[in-house]
């Protein structure tokens, strides 16, 4: 009951979400806005965090593996990755590092 | 009968593969044992020792990437938690993340032109720090390739869950705020999941950052794009 209530309201988030994307026309997915619009229905406390507790946590604690599937998809283009092998790794690796020390230096300075 | 076509199948090795993987890491406790990699690898090399075709697998588990949506939803209730944390700091977040994001954009696009990659990896390297689906849509608006795009997202969020915590200890950033927001910025929902094995904190800050840099980079970006 209470999992079944939960799931309800995570859907209803989501549809919500997915409703206002396509109507807008936004390039942006509805389970992002269905994720925002959840975090300021419990922030005002129009949905109880018990409410939703079971589920999202079920949901969440599951979250690594549904990204196991879409990555196996990088084989499909393997061997036009490995053309530019080694290009590719290092650029890969140096804007990640650039881009994440970014943020947590901007982040510090700014949080003093 | 093809086994690579039967969901439940294909369902329960990706479950058992990703499950084994868990376990290695909260054994062991090593960064390069992350449960994502851990299935990739194995499930690869079943697919490959079967031979099997990559296609029939990912159809087999449709359902797995459907639940990636709600999941999506539900990291309100992380970010509902740590509300106190992040609210206090609501400025610095939003610059730090669009900071962040903008340097992984124009580094990626300045860069792989560059070294000369090809147009469509040029285009997949200014979607890379996306969520999944943001990168999809704005693949749609750039004109790139769809599934080009996704690899570049994975690889992305692959590396920076595997390699990004270690990193970032390893230059002396070890808050977990800190942490979080560059984790979330560089690898998305990989690194968010990868956060919630560390601390409630550091996982909402990922959950918020990949929110964010989503967000601004679907704004700017279509546009952006063709002045670089």
């Amino acid at each position: 009951m209470e999992v079944l209530r939960g799931v309800f309201l995570i859907f209803t988030f989501w549809a919500l979400g997915e409703t206002l994307t396509q109507l807008a026309r936004l390039p942006i997915p509805g389970a992002v806005f269905g994720m925002l619009g959840l975090w300021v229905a419990l922030q005002f406390k129009w949905v109880s965090y018990a409410s939703v507790q079971a589920s999202a946590k079920g949901f969440l604690g599951m979250m690594g593996v549904f990204f196991v599937p879409p990555s196996l998809g990088i084989l499909l283009h393997i061997d036009r990755m490995l053309e530019y092998g080694w290009k590719l790794a290092l650029l890969v690796v140096f804007t990640s590092i650039l881009s994440g020390v970014t943020t947590a230096l901007v982040f510090k300075l700014l949080n003093r | 009968m093809n086994p690579f076509q039967v969901p439940a199948l294909m369902i329960g090795l990706t479950l058992g593969a990703y499950l084994l993987g868990q376990h290695l890491f909260l054994r062991y406790r090593k960064s390069w044992l992350n449960p994502v990699l851990v299935a990739i690898i194995l499930i690869a090399t079943v697919i490959r020792l079967g031979s099997g075709v990559v296609e029939d697998y990912l159809k087999s588990t449709q359902i797995l990437v459907f639940m990636l949506s709600p999941t999506v939803v539900c990291l309100a209730l992380i970010l509902y938690e740590q509300a106190a944390a992040l609210q206090r700091r609501a400025f610095a977040i939003v610059a730090a993340v669009s900071c962040g994001g903008l340097t992984n954009v124009l580094a990626g696009v300045y860069l792989s032109r560059w070294l000369g990659l090809p147009e469509p990896f040029v285009q997949a390297m200014s979607t890379k720090a996306v969520t999944t689906p943001i990168a999809l849509e704005l693949s749609k608006s750039l004109g790139g390739e769809a599934s080009l795009t996704v690899a570049f997202v994975l690889m992305s969020g692959i590396m920076g869950a595997v390699w990004g915590l270690p990193f970032l200890r390893a230059v002396g950033i070890k808050d977990p705020m800190e942490t979080g927001l560059a984790i979330g910025t560089v690898s998305h929902g990989i690194g968010t999941a990868r956060a919630q094995q560390e601390n409630d904190l550091m996982a909402a800050a990922a959950a918020l950052a990949m929110a964010l840099n989503g967000l601004f980079t679907a704004f700017y970006l279509p546009y952006l794009y063709f002045w670089l």
